[in-house]
């Protein structure tokens, strides 16, 4: 797996600059699509959400606003430049510091926050060999990067100098802190059968034997388990405590306004992105069609399917269907509670994700030795 | 332990349930979803089972209207409204006067003009406690049932408070001299006068180039028709009686004087006495107390050549 | 008389939490000053008064027919059951004992449909406060089905001054029934998607059973009436033990809270008595819809509501509980005093007993199951 920034590399060799000076170039055009990649993709998924909610809500979401006199579907998927003109006013509207805010901090914490999902992004594959950066260590840095948006977070809810905010940042702190533990120890499972760190690697193993989820009950559990936990991390319904709208108005965002609120709302919704592609890369096969799922000797020849460009179409498929399911969730289900949020993490996805671990390092021994 | 497992089951199991109700509606959406359109669909749509034909209504609360042809000016309305929203002015024609007020459509012959009739929408509360007490049917809610005598309205906007002011009253200024009443005009310009002063006061900018239209609509609202400035001096003065009322006696200052005044004015009316033989009526009334000065004599006096 | 600050119940390690009046869900212009040890609350003061409009002071200045409209805005929710209210109070003060048949069944009929929209805002809106927004919605569509039919009665969506002292307003539009029962064959299986929506999910049941148990005792104390109480335990129903109006005629039960998923008298207790007393208010409707009598509506009518010299008080079982007017009248056409006990005042006074100790997050579960109407409150 070659990632962009070699080949970024690679093509501006022609230059004759130095090896560390074309790093510095070429480092911008990667940033660059990285942004925009968080930038179309929280305007796509605001669009979605909106509609997602408002058709199990037997309501129609937005319909009127158009993009040069375009609406969009007539019945139902009308409105397609709501969200472009909602960020258009975000942009404008008046950028509000409380009194009492501790100025520097509060304009610090959305920044934190973005740098935290946008890190976040170099590790994360598109495809076979669409990745910035491939890391042998992809996995751990994806996890490291996720978890620097917590500091932000209380960041926010610190100095915005509100009581709600002050909640929220605390409920946040907590439950990122708390289920990264699960996170974790469910992909810790996924490399002790693999063996290596790399995405590509893992990526790779599955194509030689099979996807993940279906490698053993213990791996189909850990699925799931990874899935709800990321839930909780990226703060979605049902675990959307510290935001949680019919208790603390809106948790550690309640003082912010504007663009600094849209930087927040971008990186939710990049975060969600994030993990849905790293749960289908490491547990759904990632850019591996469907016809290699099982791995019970299709011919080579077979294997239409697959290939760089069909691999971006099948990573963000999984991806964009788990993304699905976190709206369908958060359209479904009421709010836990603080403590039944704990109870959930340290009572039951630990619990089972240390058996699971037991049980699939066990499962190794016995097929590695009896399959072999 | 077994509760814990069950209580996983139970959970996992509600889940789903869940989740299929919520991903049943969101793929049958073209039957579930109840949302109008509004300003594209409007409401009384039958073939969408969401509301009714019009005729299967009793009533549409909606803007109130007056067809004020058919008022005879009773004043039920405006006692039964809780919150005060219409103002109703009326003019008796004096007696004797030949002066025909005209017939409602349930042929009621009508006893005074109307000059005044606003409803304040604005301060209106839908309650419909107007519509019932009235006996010629004029004042009813726009739509529904009403729907052959006004179309339906729900959607009175206006861009200023003012405007949800509405005035029905047609009475043009020459009916009200006609009436003999020049005083009612007196007193409404001079109320338009202070208001316009007041705006002008405020910097409010007043809307003179509407002033033509407002006689022509009936329901044009007040604030965009002050009173059009009634020729009072030109008016023919001997042809109607002398323009003196008991408010006129309001300029005596002194309370007991002003009081003995009053009554005698009020014993002219009984005694049918009118214009220069009350006013001599009540300077001998005053005389006769001994409370007559000079500046009151003549000011009495002044009211005979019909001037205030 | 509160402080704003009062020292002797902060301790060292407590916040005072300003909760409202622009909150989200303390259902309108309540303040709730919570006084908190982190996540956990140790007391509760609510402060009312935000909505008051001086409705019995106004009262007395206005003719019996003029307070009617203002009866209704009280409990904006059920402004039919206000109205009903008042109109049964204002009979009894005139000693108008019947009314013909017809005027009691439309009113029966409209109070019960009335009864099923309020409680599916309260059911919504219970949902909303524990986090589920879908239910939300799905409950105001039904409810806008309801006020549909209302205002084809009517004329009006929200307030209707419909139910007059004496008789009704106008006559039940001919289409009427038949849109009524096709009504209620389209809601009955509505009921059970709510249930497996939101009463049978297991984080629903997880966060309002057993949290914020009121014992029958404590209930009765408070002077807790409507489905609070009947959460409670308590089978009391005024339209049972002191029947009204035609009740008596029809055949329903009085559902009570009965602990099926935690304590009885548990936040999902009351809860669930609101989905129960939508399916008896069903049973209702389908009994007297098809035998509503002929005759006029007006006939009882009074010409003039002066009533003689004296004093009455008489109670009406709304959606939120017991209301009660007091009228005494002087013999003029306006009361000397109107007093009204309202309901989901008596209900709001429990919520300090009942839900501190909790976290803040169950006061909120608390006070949507409570079921409160800021209109009423303050009036």
């Amino acid at each position: 797996m070659t990632s962009a920034l070699d080949y970024l590399i690679e093509l501006l060799a022609f230059t004759g600059l130095d090896h560390s000076i074309l790093v510095v170039l070429a480092i911008h055009i990667p940033a660059l699509a990285i942004f925009l990649v968080m930038v179309v993709n929280a305007t796509i998924a605001v669009y979605v959400e909106r509609k997602v909610a408002a058709f199990m809500q037997d309501r129609l979401g937005p319909m009127e606003v158009g993009l040069f006199g375009f609406k969009g579907g007539r019945r139902f998927w009308g409105g397609i430049g709501q969200t472009i003109a909602d960020a258009i006013k975000l942009l404008t509207k008046e950028d509000i510091v409380p009194d009492n805010a501790d100025k520097k901090l509060m304009l610090l914490a959305p920044f934190i926050i973005f740098i935290g999902a946008f890190l976040t992004f170099i590790a994360v594959p598109f495809s076979e060999n669409l990745v910035v950066s491939d890391f042998n260590v992809g996995i751990f840095y994806i996890i490291a990067m996720s978890s620097v948006g917590v500091i932000g977070i209380i960041l926010a809810g610190w100095s915005s100098n509100n009581k709600w905010s002050l909640y929220g940042a605390m409920r946040a702190a907590a439950q990122i802190v708390s289920y990264e533990i699960p996170i974790g120890l469910t992909l810790l499972l996924v490399v002790i059968v693999a063996g290596s760190l790399n995405l590509g690697d893992i990526v790779q193993w599955q194509a030689d034997n099979r996807w993940f989820i279906i490698h053993s009950p213990f791996t189909f559990v850990a699925f799931f388990i990874y899935f709800i936990s990321v839930v909780a991390e990226t703060n979605r319904t049902p675990f959307d405590i510290p935001e949680a709208e019919s208790e603390l108005v809106a948790g550690w965002m309640t003082e912010y306004s504007g663009f600094k609120w849209a930087i927040f709302f971008l990186s939710e919704y990049a975060n969600m992105l994030i993990v849905s592609i790293v749960a289908s890369v490491v547990f759904l096969g990632g850019w591996l069609s469907p016809l290699a799922i099982l791995n019970i000797g299709i011919p080579e020849s077979w294997m239409i399917l697959d290939g760089p460009i069909l691999g971006f179409f099948w990573v963000m498929l999984k991806a964009l269907f788990l993304v699905f399911v976190m709206m369908w969730f958060r359209w479904t289900f009421p709010r836990l509670r603080v403590d039944q949020l704990m109870y959930l993490c340290w009572k039951v996805f630990i619990p089972f994700c240390l058996a699971n671990l037991f049980f699939v390092s066990i499962w190794e021994l016995i097929s590695g030795t009896i399959f072999r | 332990m077994s509760e814990y497992i069950n209580n996983i089951i139970y959970g996992v199991k509600s889940f789903i349930t869940g989740m299929n109700l919520t991903l049943k509606h969101f793929r049958n959406k073209k039957d579930l979803v109840a949302t109008l359109q509004y300003p594209n669909e409007k409401w009384p749509l039958p073939e969408r089972n969401i509301g009714f034909d019009p005729s299967e209504y009793n009533v549409i609360r909606s803007r109130l209207h007056v067809d004020i042809d058919d008022c005879i000016g009773c004043l039920q309305c405006e006692r039964a409204c809780p919150v005060d929203c219409i103002k109703i002015d009326t003019i008796k024609p004096p007696k004797g006067s030949d002066f025909d007020c005209g017939k409602t459509s349930h042929d009621t012959q009508k006893k005074m003009i109307v000059p005044r009739f606003t409803i304040d929408m604005s301060e209106c509360m839908y309650c419909d406690l107007c519509v019932h007490p009235c006996p010629e049917e004029c004042i009813y809610m726009v739509g529904g049932p009403n729907e052959p005598k006004h179309e339906i309205d729900y959607e009175f906007s206006q861009y200023e408070r003012h405007g949800l002011v509405f005035e029905f009253a047609t009475a043009t200024d020459q009916d009200i001299i006609d009436i003999g009443a020049e005083d009612y005009l007196k007193e409404r310009k001079a109320k338009e006068e202070k208001r316009i002063k007041g705006e002008n006061l405020k910097g409010v900018v007043h809307q003179e180039d509407s002033v033509s239209s407002a006689l022509s609509d009936p329901i044009t609202p007040v604030a965009a028709a002050p009173v059009a400035a009634a020729p009072v001096a030109a008016a023919p003065v001997a042809a109607v009686p002398i323009d003196f009322n008991i408010k006129s006696i309001d300029f005596i200052e002194d309370k007991t004087v002003r009081g003995t005044a009053k009554k005698a004015f009020m014993g002219a009316k009984r005694a049918k006495l009118e214009g220069a033989a009350m006013i001599d009526f009540i300077i001998a009334e005053l005389d006769k107390a001994s409370k007559l000065d000079d500046d009151i004599k003549n000011t009495l006096e002044g009211f005979k050549g019909g001037k205030n | 008389m509160y402080k704003i600050l009062d020292k002797s119940i902060i301790g060292a390690d407590e916040m005072v939490l300003n909760m409202g009046p622009q909150h989200p869900s303390t259902h309108g212009v309540l303040r709730l000053k919570i006084v908190t040890d982190g996540e956990v609350v140790s007391h509760i003061e609510p402060i009312i008064g935000y909505l008051h409009r001086c409705f019995e002071k106004h009262c007395e200045n206005l003719s019996y027919e003029q307070i009617a409209p203002f009866a209704d805005r009280c409990d904006y929710l059920a402004a039919m059951h206000m109205g009903h209210a008042y109109a049964i109070s204002v009979e009894k003060l005139l000693g108008i004992e019947e009314l013909p048949s017809r005027v009691e069944y439309i009113r029966v009929i409209l109070a019960e449909f009335q009864r099923i929209s309020s409680h599916l805002i309260a059911i919504g809106v219970f949902g909303l406060d524990v986090g589920a927004i879908t239910p939300f919605t799905w409950t105001l569509r039904d409810r806008e089905r309801i006020i549909d039919l209302f205002e084809q009665v009517t004329g009006a969506r929200l307030l209707y001054n419909y139910i007059w002292p004496g008789g009704l307003a106008h006559d039940l539009p001919p289409t009427f029934v038949n849109k009524a029962l096709e009504f209620l064959d389209y809601f009955e299986p509505q009921i059970e998607e709510y249930n497996n929506l939101l009463t049978t999910n297991k984080i629903f049941i997880e966060r309002s059973a057993d949290v914020g148990v009121m014992p029958k005792d404590v209930a009765i104390n408070y002077g807790v009436t409507g489905p609070s109480l009947r959460g409670s335990g308590m089978p009391f129903d005024l339209r049972k033990d002191e029947p009204y109006s035609i009740y008596s005629k029809f055949d329903f039960d009085v559902p009570i809270g009965e602990g099926l998923m935690g304590t009885v008298g548990d936040s999902w207790d009351r809860y669930y008595v609101k989905v129960l007393e939508m399916k008896e208010s069903i049973k209702i409707l389908r009994q007297a819809l098809p035998q509503i009598p002929d005759g006029d509506v007006q006939s009882a009518l009074p010409k003039k509501i002066r009533p003689k010299k004296g004093e009455i008080y008489s109670r009406y079982e709304t959606a939120r509980g017991d209301v009660g007017f007091y009228i005494r009248s002087g013999g003029k056409n306006t009361p000397t005093r109107l007093k009204m006990r309202s309901p989901a005042y008596c209900n709001l006074s429990v919520l300090n007993e009942i839900s501190a100790g909790w976290m803040i997050s169950d006061v909120i579960t608390v006070l949507g199951s409570l079921d409160i109407v800021l209109g009423e409150i303050d009036r």
